[in-house]
């Protein structure tokens, strides 16, 4: 088995080419129409055809191309590529009605070299929200977990409570949190620049056809009663497992906007979305614990202005 | 080294134009009536622009008409309709719808033009022409005179227009080549060369009433080409051998008669 190589024949189009695509494939071989034999710009379009008060109709209306012209094959055998590319060089025109003068090419340049494949990046999964929590969980990431489903169910500097009934966060650093998660300050709060990392990201992501609303949920379709909704949440605050189970089935957090300006977005999609990304950055190692502290490391600053910025 | 040749004949014609309107272009602010601008954008600025002339395909195909009628031959005419939707007749006496005649009793014009239905045997180049008011040696286009005829008048008395718009127009000499895809009879060749000497009778282009569209032919020659490409260091070498056949003109010119 020889060594893969690429036959490459170039030319110069004298007259418009008639084709309906700049990429022919013929046989093994490809012709790539370019405006540019350096750069691989598209080609110049032009009509003809009859005019007719100015313009150009069918059936005589004809799209063609001006530019440049390269044809390249691929092969194993040297004797079999050579031969198939040379084909193109005892030609004067390609395309359609050739008869007519169209399609003419000047043959410039010829060249053999080593194919070299270029490594395509693996496919990124798409982000699949959990249909639960897995278990054995660090009680560490439990916590974060808490805080962040907990953070839009209390009043911030931005927004009220998103569920217009504030919920009693128990823990004292988790709620801290919560409450200055919209603030520019620095604290030694170690949840805090999570929840705020979190909370960005999922917006940019989410974020992307504004939708100005001017309700928070869809009263017409039945109204949802929040004390009992918040009482519900209280409850289960203990728990990060059953507080995502609840949020991952209620109906009523679906109907909830997460913001005014992004009518679409739900408030429940909100909440799972950062929950989901905070573990599959624990499982990559992005988030790390550490006598007993949760931290998340190597968070560009360019990737995390772009992001902020994005999401206010 | 890589080597390639090809042996194929073709007809040259070297003719003049006074002036001809060949105008198929897009046209610029909706006033003036632009050549087919064919160059290739921004690196070809340094060769100029270059344009195509249009309708000498055409113009050689009512000359065959024009000669076969002289002779009384019916051949094929250039619209494929009898009629219009009116019902108002569209062919003249003594032809017959493009491509009607084909498989069966092929008519000669169609044996060397063909139709919707069959290939042509005669491969037309392209004329593709530059400014000769540039100084340019690299390019391949011919060089003709190009500028624009500008037509303006107004009423009487007033300010008013009646004509405002413009017709870009070439005049000097150029080539046309016909190569001959497939071997033709000595009788289609003679017919063939009547069309081409039958041309200047007719005009190309727009404007012929006005005067436009002249030919004077200069030379025909039937000739015999051997075309080698060769690869050198990369770049591909084009030459070219040819040898004129003035006697199998001859021939061709008697047996049509």
């Amino acid at each position: 088995m020889g060594i893969m190589k690429i036959f490459t024949l170039e030319g110069k189009i004298l007259s418009p080419l008639i084709s309906s695509t700049p990429l022919i494939k013929n046989g093994t071989s490809w012709i790539r129409i370019v405006r540019n034999l350096k750069e691989q710009e598209k080609p110049i379009v032009t009509y003809i055809g009859k005019l007719t008060k100015g313009e150009r109709k069918a059936p005589t209306k004809q799209l063609t191309y001006r530019g440049y012209v390269r044809v390249t094959t691929i092969d194993r055998n040297e004797k079999r590529g050579r031969k198939n590319i040379l084909e193109y060089l005892s030609k004067d025109f390609l395309g359609k009605k050739t008869t007519e003068g169209y399609g003419k090419i000047h043959w410039i340049n010829y060249r053999e070299e080593e194919y070299l494949q270029e490594e395509q990046e693996p496919k990124r999964k798409k982000l699949k929200l959990r249909k639960g929590l897995g278990p054995n969980y660090p009680k560490e990431l439990q916590r974060l977990l808490r805080a962040l489903m907990l953070h839009d169910f209390v009043k911030t500097e931005k927004h009220p409570s998103k569920i217009f009934q504030e919920i009693t966060i128990e823990d004292e650093e988790i709620r801290e949190a919560c409450l200055n998660h919209h603030n520019g300050e620095e604290s030694k709060n170690n949840l805090l620049p999570i929840i705020k990392y979190y909370d960005q990201l999922a917006s940019y992501i989410t974020r992307k056809k504004p939708y100005q609303t001017l309700t928070r949920y869809d009263y017409q379709n039945g109204e949802i009663v929040f004390e009992q909704l918040a009482r519900e949440i209280e409850e289960r605050q203990k728990s990060a497992y059953k507080l995502y189970n609840y949020i991952y089935h209620s109906k009523e957090l679906t109907r909830v906007v997460e913001a005014m300006t992004y009518g679409h977005n739900s408030l429940r999609n909100h909440l799972l979305l950062m929950v989901n990304l905070a573990i599959n950055d624990y499982y990559q190692g992005k988030v790390v614990i550490t006598e007993r502290k949760i931290t998340i490391r190597n968070i560009d600053q360019k990737t995390k202005k772009s992001i902020s910025e994005s999401a206010t | 080294m890589v080597k390639i040749t090809r042996k194929f004949k073709r007809i040259k014609i070297t003719a003049q134009t006074p002036i001809a309107k060949p105008g198929n272009g897009h046209i610029s602010g909706g006033k003036i009536n632009n050549l087919l601008l064919i160059s290739n954008g921004a690196e070809d600025e340094k060769e100029g622009k270059a344009y195509l002339i249009k309708g000498l395909r055409g113009l050689l195909n009512h000359s065959m008409m024009a000669v076969a009628k002289q002779k009384g031959i019916e051949v094929c005419h250039s619209s494929d309709k009898e009629e219009t939707q009116s019902g108002e007749k569209l062919l003249p006496e003594g032809f017959h719808p493009n491509g009607a005649c084909y498989p069966e009793n092929e008519c000669i014009r169609h044996r060397l033009m063909g139709s919707i239905n069959k290939q042509s045997v005669l491969r037309f180049e392209p004329v593709i022409i530059t400014s000769a008011s540039r100084n340019n040696k690299e390019t391949t286009a011919q060089k003709m005179h190009i500028a624009t005829e500008k037509r303006n008048s107004l009423v009487q008395g007033s300010k008013k227009g009646i004509q405002d718009f413009g017709e870009r127009y070439v005049s000097g000499q150029f080539t046309l080549i016909m190569e001959l895809l497939k071997e033709i009879t000595q009788e289609e060749l003679g017919f063939l060369l009547q069309s081409i000497l039958y041309m200047p009778e007719l005009g190309f282009g727009g404007s012929v009433n006005n005067g436009a569209g002249k030919i004077i032919l200069e030379e025909v020659a039937l000739q015999e080409i051997v075309r080698t490409r060769t690869i050198n260091k990369g770049k591909v070498i084009e030459e070219e051998k040819e040898r004129n056949l003035w006697k199998e003109m001859e021939e061709g010119k008697s047996a049509w008669g």
